[in-house]
């Protein structure tokens, strides 16, 4: 049988790269690799925060898959499949390097017997719109990111940066769908909760002479 | 369900609403809510103000020469286990 060239083997879908994979040819398993490094780079650079650490973690994801590749059955897309062993990949090396046991996420909600907002609230949108401009935005979501816990962190990247169903980040982590939706509600105000944080610390460093006006209820001192 | 939302449940459901998890009813609850309430304004555009923070700084495409150096890599190491 002839050798497809690389450039035959880069019009194959993934399942037929696969079947080739498992016939014994690596280029077809190099096409996957490159098809998919993408996707595979934005969750492990969200999930472990920086590229060297990023590049390990790819590493072992896809030399898992090329060893559990006769594993994949096809009854999912190869896409989500490599998502879940590159996720699981991610995990892998962030509970390994983990000294203490993993904290439960903790959430500030003051609100009053009546449901009503107990603190002021600032509207961060306009402050978030300047860290665009001034190249902070990366520094900030990263200290933000940190902050969440693995499975957080891996159930944010996966619906809000890769935009996986619900449904595809719940089989991707072993999670039933509503576990999945209440871990990304909280991851995401979490990600509130320390942009808000990091804001106020720069402020306090920063001459600034337009500081948010925070609303309050009617007849409550601003403080 | 009431009709009458409080601030604690914008605060709880403000995922629901985003995703489009609640019913007509209660999304327009969310809505009403939102716009006579300027501490919930503040939270809500705080809210999607951080998830979209996320995405632009998070969805930075690969080096070119990561990918190069991944593959090599990786394509090595499979050839020393064959």
């Amino acid at each position: 049988m002839d050798t497809p060239s690389d450039a035959t083997l880069s019009t194959l879908d993934d399942e037929a790269l696969v079947a080739r994979t498992l016939a014994g040819s690596h280029p077809a398993f190099e096409v996957l690799v490159r098809r998919h490094t993408p996707r595979i780079y934005a969750l492990s650079m969200g999930m472990m925060r920086n590229q060297a650490d990023a590049l390990d973690a790819m590493q072992d994801a896809f030399l898992n898959a090329f060893r559990r590749l006769d594993g994949f059955r096809g009854e999912a897309a190869f896409g989500s499949w490599i998502y879940r062993v590159a996720t699981n990949a991610c995990l892998m090396k962030l509970r390994k390097r983990r000294r203490r046991p993993e904290v439960p996420l903790q959430i500030g909600a003051p609100f009053g017997e009546d449901g009503s907002w107990e603190r002021p609230t600032v509207d961060l949108a306009p402050r978030v719109d300047a860290l665009f401009e001034s190249k902070e935005l990366g520094q900030a979501i990263s200290l933000a990111m940190a902050e969440l816990p693995e499975i957080y962190r891996a159930v944010f990247i996966l619906a809000d940066i890769e935009h996986q169903s619900m449904r595809e980040v719940a089989a991707c982590l072993d999670l039933t769908v509503p576990n999945v939706k209440t871990r990304l509600h909280r991851a995401r105000l979490k990600l509130r909760e320390c942009l808000s944080e990091y804001l106020a610390a720069e402020s306090t460093t920063s001459v600034r002479s337009d500081s948010p006006t925070p609303s309050t209820r009617p007849g409550r001192a601003t403080p | 369900m009431s009709d009458m939302m409080t601030c604690r449940d914008i605060f709880d459901e403000a995922s629901s609403f985003i995703d489009g998890d609640l019913n007509p009813q209660r999304a327009d609850s969310y809505r009403r809510h939102v716009d006579h309430c300027p501490p919930c304004a503040d939270f809500h555009r705080s809210f999607t103000a951080s998830i979209t923070a996320a995405q632009v700084a998070l969805a930075t495409p690969p080096p070119k020469d990561l990918v190069e150096e991944l593959t090599r890599g990786l394509m090595a190491q499979l050839r020393i286990a064959s």
